[in-house]
C-alpha cells in the first residue's frame, strides 16, 4: 500500500526526527520500486549524509548508481559547500570578464562576503533540490528525497513560495523600470541600457521559473508528498504532530506516516504494547504503516529485507 | 474688413520683427554661434540634456508658456480699445517679449543651461537667487488663484464647456494608459483623443450642465472652485504619464487646432463677411473706475507682449535641449511670436466679434470685467460668420479650449509650487511630502481666492498683481542678460529700455494698486494687500541690487571671449528646477 | 521619401509627447535602479541579506552602474573597499 501510494508520485520528501531511519526507509523504498522497473534517483540533503554507508558504496555530490536491475536507483548527497563555491565561482568568471584586470582580486574578495552571507548555506541547498527535482522529473520516475530533521526541513520546503515572491518583487521593479526606460525615448541618450535590462530580466526570469516549478510541483498532490518518519515514543510523536500541521500550511500533501523500528512483541511485549498505546493515539490523517526493528541493517539484502516490509 | 486688416498688418509686424530685428539680436548682440557647444551636447545625458529638433522644442516651449494668459489679458485691456492694446501686443512682442525670451534662452545655455535663479546667484549674488525663490513662488500663488477664477467664469457663462471640460480628463487619462502601458501608436492615439475631445464639445453643446443653487451647501461658484482645486490636488499627486503628460499633449494639439480655427475664421469673416470692429479703436468713454492706460494696460497684458514666466521656462528646460546656438531665434523669438499671434487673436475677438456697440459696452462695463467670456462670445460669432460653424458651438469650442489651457496651467502650478515650498521648507531644516505639501498649496491658494469674497466673485481683481509679478520677474532676467551683454561689451540697449520701461510700469502698477487694495480703509482686502507690498519690497530689492551689479559689471574689466567655455562654479543655490 | 517623411514626422511627435516630463520620469527610472542596486549590493554593504545566493549573480549586470549609484547615493568615493572604481 505504501509502495503503491509512492509509486504514484513523481517526488516524495521523506522526512521525520534525527535518528528514526529516514535514509533507510527512503532507500527501501527506491528500492522496492526499482524492482518492479522505475528509475528512481535518491537524493540526500542530510548533512549527516548516511547514503553511501546504507548502501555501502562511495556516493559523493555526483550522480552515483546504487542499484541496476529491472529498474535502477542513482543517489547523490548534496555538498552544499561545494555547490556555495560553483555558484560563485561562476560569478567571479562573468565578472572577471567584465572587469579590468587591477579590479579582478577586489571583485572575488566582494563574492566571498556573498559566501559567508546568513542563508547562503540554506539557498545552495535550495538549489540543489529544485536542480535534482528537475532533473528528476525529467530523467526519472521517482525522486526521493532524504532529507535533514525536521525543522531544516520544512524551512527549506517554505522557501520556493517566498523566493518566488522576492523575485516577483524584484522583476516588478525591473518592468518599472523598463517602462520608464521606453516612456522618455530612452532611445535619445546615450546610455542604452537595453541589454543589461534583457540580460536583468532573463535571469530573474530563470530563477523564477525555477522557483515556481518546486512550488506548484510540491502544492501538486498527484505529483508530490511528503512520507513522515517517526518511531513510537512520546517525543517523536509530538514532533510528527507538529510537522502535520506545518505541511498543511505548506500546502505539501502528507503520503503516510511510518512508525519504524517498532519493538519486537515476542521479545519485549510491554514496550509494544506501549507503543501501540501511543499509536492508537496518533491521528495524523494519512495511513500509518508499522515497520519492525531490523538488525544489522546496512547493505543491498537488509534493504530487500526491508522493501519486503514495505511492499505492496 | 478693418479686422482683417489688422491681422495682417499684426502679422507683418511679428514678420518683420523675427526676420529683421531677432537676426540683429541673433548676429550682433548676442552673436549666436553654431559651432557653440550646447549644454544639450556638452552633458547629453539622455534626460534633461537632449538635443532636440527646433520645431518639436519650439512645440514644448511655445505650449508651456502660451495658457489662458494671452487670451485673459488682452480681453481685459480692450477696454481701452482696441488700438493700444494691439500696439503693446505688437510692439511689445517685438522689442520686448521677442528680446526677453530669446535673451533668456541664451543667458542659460551659455551657462551651462543653469535656471535663471543660478543665474541670479551668479550675476547678481546670492540674495538674487533668494529674491528670484520668492518672486516665483508668488506668480505661481497667483495664477494658480487667478486661473481658478477664471475656469469658474468660464464654466458658469458657458454651461454647454461643462461636459468637454470635466471629460478631458478621463480622455487624457486613457491616452496616458494607451500610450504608457499599451504601448500603442502615438499618432493613431493622438487622432482618436482629437476626436474624442470635439466629440465632448458636441456633447456639451447639445447638454448644458448648469448648477442648482446651492449646491452641495455652496454657491455654484464656491462649488466650481472647490472642485478646481481638489482636481489640481489630485492631478498634481498622481505618476505624471497617467495625467499630466497626455494633458499638456493633447492641451498642445488643442492649441495648434483652435489658433487654426481662430485665424482662419477671422479672415475669412472679415473678407467675405465684413466682419469689423464695434469697439472704438481708443475708448474715450471708458466706465467710470477704469484705472487710466498708464500704467495698468502694461500689467494687464504681460504674456503676449512680454512675460517673466517665460524666462523661467526657458531656462528651466529649454535650454538644456537647444541643439544649435542659432536655433534660439526660432525657438525662443519664435515663441514669443506665437503669444503674441494668440493675444492679437484676442484682441480681434473681443472687438470684432461681439455683434454690436451696445453689447460690447455692456460687457465691459467695467475694469476687470468682461474679460475671457467676451473672448468666447466675440470668438464664437466670429468663427460662426468666418467657418459656419453655429456660434453656441463655437463657443463651446474656445470656451473648452481656455478652460484646458488654464487648468494645465493649474495643475502644473500646484505641481511647480509644492517643489518651491518643499524647497524652502528643507532650507529651514524640515522635510515635506508630497500630500502636505500639495495640501498647503491648496489651502494658501483658496485662501486667496476667497479673499476676494466668499465665493470669489471679486473678479479677477488678482489679474494686475499677477501681472505685475510677472513683469517683475521678467526685469530680473533681464537684469541678467543686461549684465551678460555689459560683460561682453556689446549693446546693452537692446535689454535696457525693455527692462526700465517694464520695470518702471510694474513698480507704478504695483504702486497704484495699494491704492485699489487698501480701498480707503474700508473693505479692506489684505491678503493682496500684504502681496502687493511683499512685491514693492521685492521690487525695491531688485531695482538696487540689479543697478549696483550692472554697474559692477560695467567698472569692471570687460569678460574673456572664451569665458563661456571655462567652468565657473559659484556654489550651490537653492534653484527651481 | 514620403515614409522617411512619415517617419520623421512620427519620431518628433514622439518626442513632443515625452520632451516636458523626460526629466520626471527619468528619475522616477533612477529610483527603481538604485533600489535595485541596494538590494543586489545589500549583503557587501552590511546589511544582511538573506538571498545573498541569488543576488551575487544580478551584480556582474549591474557592476557598470555602480560609480554613477555611489555618487547619487551620496558618496564621493566608493563605499565598498574592494571596488575601487574611483
Amino acid at each position: 500500500m505504501l509502495l503503491n501510494a509512492i509509486d504514484d508520485r513523481r517526488a516524495v520528501f521523506v522526512g521525520g526526527k534525527g535518528g528514526v531511519g529516514k535514509t533507510s526507509i527512503g532507500s527501501a523504498l527506491a528500492l522496492a520500486s526499482a524492482r518492479r522497473g522505475s528509475r528512481v534517483l535518491v537524493v540526500s540533503t542530510d548533512p549527516a549524509h548516511n547514503l553511501g554507508h546504507l548502501w555501502q558504496r562511495a556516493v559523493g555530490d555526483e550522480v552515483t548508481t546504487l542499484w541496476d536491475g529491472s529498474g535502477r536507483v542513482d543517489g547523490v548527497e548534496i555538498d552544499p559547500a561545494r555547490t556555495v563555491d560553483a555558484h560563485l565561482a561562476a560569478v567571479s568568471d562573468t565578472m572577471t570578464r567584465l572587469l579590468p584586470e587591477h579590479l579582478h582580486r577586489a571583485a572575488r574578495d566582494h563574492l566571498d562576503s556573498a559566501r559567508d552571507a546568513p542563508g547562503t548555506h540554506e539557498s545552495a541547498v535550495l538549489e540543489r533540490v529544485a536542480e535534482t527535482l528537475e532533473t528528476g522529473l525529467d530523467r526519472y520516475d521517482l525522486v526521493i528525497f532524504d532529507t535533514a530533521p525536521s525543522g531544516h526541513t520544512l524551512h527549506l520546503l517554505a522557501m520556493p513560495e517566498r523566493m518566488t515572491g522576492w523575485t516577483e518583487k524584484l522583476l516588478a521593479n525591473r518592468d518599472r523600470s523598463e517602462r520608464f526606460a521606453a516612456a522618455y525615448g530612452a532611445l535619445g541618450g546615450i546610455k542604452d541600457t537595453s541589454d543589461r535590462d534583457a540580460e536583468l530580466r532573463r535571469m530573474l526570469l530563470r530563477r523564477r521559473a525555477r522557483f515556481s516549478l518546486m512550488r506548484d510541483v510540491l502544492a501538486d498532490p498527484r505529483r508530490a508528498g511528503f512520507l513522515l518518519v517517526t518511531v513510537a515514543e512520546p517525543m517523536p510523536l509530538a514532533e510528527s504532530r507538529e510537522v502535520t500541521t506545518q505541511l498543511r500550511n505548506l500546502d505539501l500533501d502528507l503520503i503516510g506516516v511510518v512508525a519504524n523500528r517498532l519493538s519486537p512483541a515476542d521479545l519485549m511485549p510491554a514496550r509494544r504494547r506501549r507503543e501501540e498505546e501511543l499509536l492508537a493515539d496518533l491521528e495524523l490523517g494519512a495511513p500509518l504503516t508499522r515497520i519492525p526493528l531490523v538488525d544489522e541493517l546496512i547493505g543491498l539484502p537488509a534493504l530487500d529485507a526491508l522493501a519486503g516490509v514495505l511492499g505492496p | 474688413m478693418g479686422s482683417v486688416l489688422l491681422l495682417l498688418i499684426g502679422l507683418a509686424i511679428f514678420a518683420a520683427g523675427y526676420l529683421v530685428y531677432s537676426k540683429y539680436l541673433g548676429s550682433r548682440v548676442l552673436k549666436l554661434d553654431p559651432a557653440f557647444r550646447t549644454p544639450a551636447h556638452e552633458k547629453n545625458d539622455g534626460v534633461d540634456h537632449v538635443p532636440t529638433n527646433k520645431f518639436v522644442l519650439w512645440g514644448h516651449h511655445f505650449t508651456s508658456v502660451a495658457g489662458a494668459a494671452p487670451i485673459v489679458g488682452p480681453a481685459v485691456a480692450v477696454i481701452w480699445g482696441w488700438l493700444p492694446a494691439f500696439l503693446w501686443v505688437t510692439i511689445g512682442t517685438v522689442f520686448f517679449a521677442g528680446m526677453h525670451d530669446l535673451g533668456a534662452l541664451w543667458a542659460s545655455e551659455r551657462n551651462k543651461g543653469r535656471s535663471i535663479g543660478a543665474l541670479a546667484a551668479r550675476y547678481i549674488g546670492k540674495r538674487g537667487s533668494y529674491v528670484f525663490l520668492v518672486v516665483i513662488g508668488l506668480l505661481l500663488l497667483m495664477v494658480i488663484a487667478a486661473f481658478a477664477v477664471v475656469i469658474k467664469d468660464l464654466l458658469i457663462a458657458n454651461p454647454s464647456a461643462v461636459i468637454p471640460s470635466w471629460g478631458a480628463i478621463p480622455v487624457a487619462i486613457l491616452v496616458g494608459l494607451a500610450v504608457y502601458k499599451l504601448r500603442w501608436n502615438l499618432t493613431a492615439v493622438t487622432v482618436v483623443g482629437v476626436v474624442a475631445l470635439y466629440a465632448l464639445i458636441w456633447l456639451g453643446d447639445q447638454f448644458p450642465v448648469v448648477l442648482s443653487d446651492p449646491i452641495l451647501g455652496m454657491s455654484p461658484a464656491t462649488f466650481w472652485i472647490v472642485a478646481l482645486f481638489l482636481y489640481a490636488g489630485i492631478a498634481s499627486l498622481l505618476p505624471v504619464w497617467l495625467l499630466l503628460q497626455p494633458r499638456d499633449y493633447i492641451n498642445g494639439v488643442q492649441l495648434f487646432i483652435g489658433l487654426a480655427i481662430l485665424f482662419v475664421g477671422t479672415i475669412v469673416a472679415g473678407l467675405f463677411f465684413g466682419n469689423d470692429f464695434v469697439a472704438p479703436a481708443v475708448n474715450t468713454a471708458v466706465p467710470e473706475g477704469t484705472p487710466s492706460i498708464w500704467p495698468l494696460l502694461f500689467v494687464t497684458v504681460a504674456c503676449g507682449a512680454i512675460s517673466g514666466f517665460h524666462g523661467a521656462v526657458a531656462s528651466g528646460t529649454t535650454s538644456k535641449q537647444l541643439d544649435k546656438e542659432p536655433d534660439a531665434r526660432f525657438v525662443g523669438y519664435f515663441g514669443a511670436v506665437g503669444e503674441g499671434m494668440l493675444a492679437l487673436g484676442s484682441i480681434i475677438a473681443t472687438t470684432a466679434g461681439i455683434q454690436s456697440i451696445a453689447r460690447w459696452e455692456e460687457i465691459y462695463s467695467a475694469f476687470n470685467q468682461g474679460g475671457v467670456n467676451a473672448f468666447v462670445e466675440g470668438g464664437g460669432n466670429i468663427i460662426e460668420m468666418g467657418l459656419g460653424l453655429p456660434q453656441s458651438l463655437s463657443a463651446t469650442v474656445l470656451a473648452t479650449m481656455a478652460v484646458l489651457f488654464a487648468a494645465t496651467t493649474m495643475d502644473t502650478g500646484v505641481r511647480l509650487l509644492r517643489f518651491v515650498f518643499q524647497e524652502a521648507s528643507e532650507v529651514i531644516g524640515f522635510r515635506m511630502n508630497n500630500v502636505v505639501g500639495t495640501i498647503v498649496v491648496l489651502v494658501v491658494c483658496m485662501a486667496l481666492v476667497f479673499s476676494q469674497g466668499v465665493d470669489g466673485s471679486g473678479g479677477l481683481t488678482i489679474w494686475p498683481l499677477f501681472g505685475t509679478t510677472n513683469q517683475l520677474l521678467a526685469s530680473l532676467t533681464l537684469i541678467i542678460v543686461t549684465i551678460m551683454l555689459i560683460r561682453k561689451r556689446r549693446n546693452p540697449f537692446v535689454a535696457v529700455v525693455p527692462l526700465a520701461f517694464v520695470f518702471v510700469a510694474a513698480f507704478w502698477a504695483a504702486i497704484i494698486q495699494v491704492g485699489t487694495f487698501w480701498n480707503g480703509g474700508t473693505d479692506t482686502n489684505w491678503l493682496l494687500l500684504v502681496l502687493d507690498v511683499v512685491i514693492i519690497v521685492a521690487t525695491i530689492w531688485v531695482g538696487i541690487e540689479g543697478i549696483a551689479a550692472m554697474r559692477r559689471a560695467a567698472a569692471e574689466p570687460p569678460e574673456d571671449p572664451e569665458a563661456d567655455l571655462a567652468d565657473h562654479v559659484t556654489g550651490r543655490v537653492p534653484m527651481v528646477k | 521619401m514620403a515614409s522617411s517623411r512619415w517617419a520623421a514626422f512620427t519620431k518628433a511627435l514622439n518626442d513632443f509627447y515625452a520632451g516636458p516630463y523626460r526629466q520626471t520620469l527619468a528619475r522616477a527610472q533612477r529610483d527603481e535602479d538604485d533600489h535595485f542596486m541596494l538590494v543586489v549590493l545589500a549583503e557587501s554593504l552590511g546589511v544582511p541579506d538573506p538571498a545573498a545566493y541569488y543576488t551575487a549573480e544580478l551584480l556582474p549586470a549591474v557592476y557598470e552602474d555602480f560609480h554613477e549609484w555611489h555618487q547619487r547615493a551620496g558618496m564621493p568615493r566608493s563605499p565598498l573597499d574592494h571596488i575601487a572604481c574611483c
